[in-house]
């Protein structure tokens, strides 16, 4: 059992400045589309319509991204946003269970879980 | 200027500002930007919840990245506190949604403001401490090599510790994630305090570990209010890039400034936060 190489830390925040960088790509395109799209609309159209509903399956997210649709790129920004964490969460498990930490490669591994288990079957039981 | 061209840049210098806060204290932004929200702009309760949880992972992330890059993040210990803020947050966030049917919100930040002003004292009373001293692991800490170091820019010259009271650190950070998953901030003010108070870590490493954490915690919420329709991406867009771009400075700042200078910011940003929240859970602030 080692300490944790160099290698780790640059991957890890590697992980988080390209989902970081992505994302944000993503939402200023969108955001912009938007802005241009809906000239007219007011802000308490904005706060009162939340268009989410169209694209919280994949199906929907997936023709609304096919359709050019600038809300189903925010969804997808945002998605971007939400994954980072957990993909720097599996960078962690990765270099943890390399450097034959079993105990802290067992704890990011019950963490990855989690936050699976939150995405996939908490979210859909609320809704 | 159109009207909708001026709503979303003053959501976006909100949103900045509270980045740049949020970094330099480790408190993650939301405790701007969710009251601003709903004082200001009437959103929704949970709504609002979800574009501050947005912001607070740009927060987190874009902080996260530079603290990780420059060592000041104790990676070990915030992934092993993580397995408490996780399932804390999912705990927060299904209450919120069902508390929010049920209108039982105005109590809950009722507490919320007075566990953020009984952390005052605390916090002030250690102003002057650059450095924790007199450390004793537990079993815990010492079975998870709970332990680091970092190149300190200011004292110029590398600063070793180990966390004590690892069991009371995991109780408080089960406590953070669900406040972070009730409201939709980042609870750095927990995390933060918990990390020097109970685990005595140095205060950079508390506030870049917290900001690490935060992002994970956050993650978990958002997921769940994603799923289940409460983010509303036009809102949170905005939200989510001023507050990324305001955290990157935070974190450029953060290496050179003393831990006397953070705290000073920190402390009265905490207690308009508390008193904030008290005032909108009395009903005095709508």
């Amino acid at each position: 059992m080692s300490e944790l190489p160099q290698e780790a830390y640059s991957t890890m925040a590697l992980v988080l400045r390209v989902g970081l960088a992505l994302a944000l790509a993503v939402l200023l395109g969108a955001l912009a589309t938007y802005l241009a799209r809906y000239t007219s609309i007011t802000p308490d159209q904005l706060i009162q319509n939340n268009p989410i509903e169209g694209y919280i399956s994949p199906q929907g997210l997936v023709n609304g991204l096919l359709g050019l649709h600038s809300e189903a790129f925010m969804t997808l920004g945002i998605l971007v946003l939400a994954v980072t964490p957990i993909a720097r969460v599996f960078t962690g498990l990765w270099y943890f269970r390399k450097a034959g930490d079993r105990p802290l490669a067992w704890v990011a591994f019950t963490v990855l879980m989690l936050l699976l288990i939150g995405f996939f079957i908490i979210g859909p039981v609320v809704r | 200027m159109s009207t909708i061209l001026t709503f979303l840049l003053v959501l976006f210098l909100v949103a900045a500002a509270a980045g740049l806060l949020g970094s330099l204290g480790g408190l993650g932004g939301g405790f701007l930007v969710m009251p601003v929200l709903l004082i200001f702009f009437n959103v929704p309760f949970v709504e609002a919840v979800g574009a501050s949880a947005v912001s607070v992972l740009a927060t987190s992330i874009t902080s996260g990245s530079a603290y990780v890059h420059d060592h000041l993040t104790d990676i070990r210990i915030g992934m092993f506190l993580e397995i408490a803020t996780v399932p804390g947050a999912f705990v927060g966030i299904v209450a919120t949604i069902l508390l929010a049917k049920s209108g039982l919100v105005s109590v809950l930040l009722v507490l919320l403001g007075a566990v953020l002003l009984l952390t005052l004292p605390g916090t002030l009373k250690r102003l002057g401490e650059e450095l924790p001293i007199n450390q004793h692991p537990d079993a815990l800490s010492q079975r998870f090599r709970l332990k680091g170091r970092y190149e300190d820019l200011r004292l110029k010259r590398e600063v070793r510790y180990q966390a004590e009271d690892t069991r009371k650190g995991l109780a408080t950070m089960f406590c953070a994630g669900i406040i972070s998953g009730m409201f939709g901030i980042g609870s750095g003010v927990l995390k933060v305090l918990a990390l020097e108070h109970y685990l005595r870590l140095p205060m950079k490493v508390a506030t870049a570990t917290s900001n690490f954490m935060i992002g994970v915690t956050v993650a978990a919420g958002v997921s769940v209010l994603f799923a289940a329709g409460y983010i509303n991406p036009a809102l949170a867009t905005p939200v989510a890039i001023g507050t990324a771009l305001g955290s990157w400075g935070g974190s450029q700042m953060l290496p050179r400034l003393t831990n006397r200078f953070v705290r000073l910011i920190f402390i009265p940003i905490l207690a308009v936060l508390a008193v904030e929240v008290i005032l909108r859970g009395i009903g005095v602030l709508h």
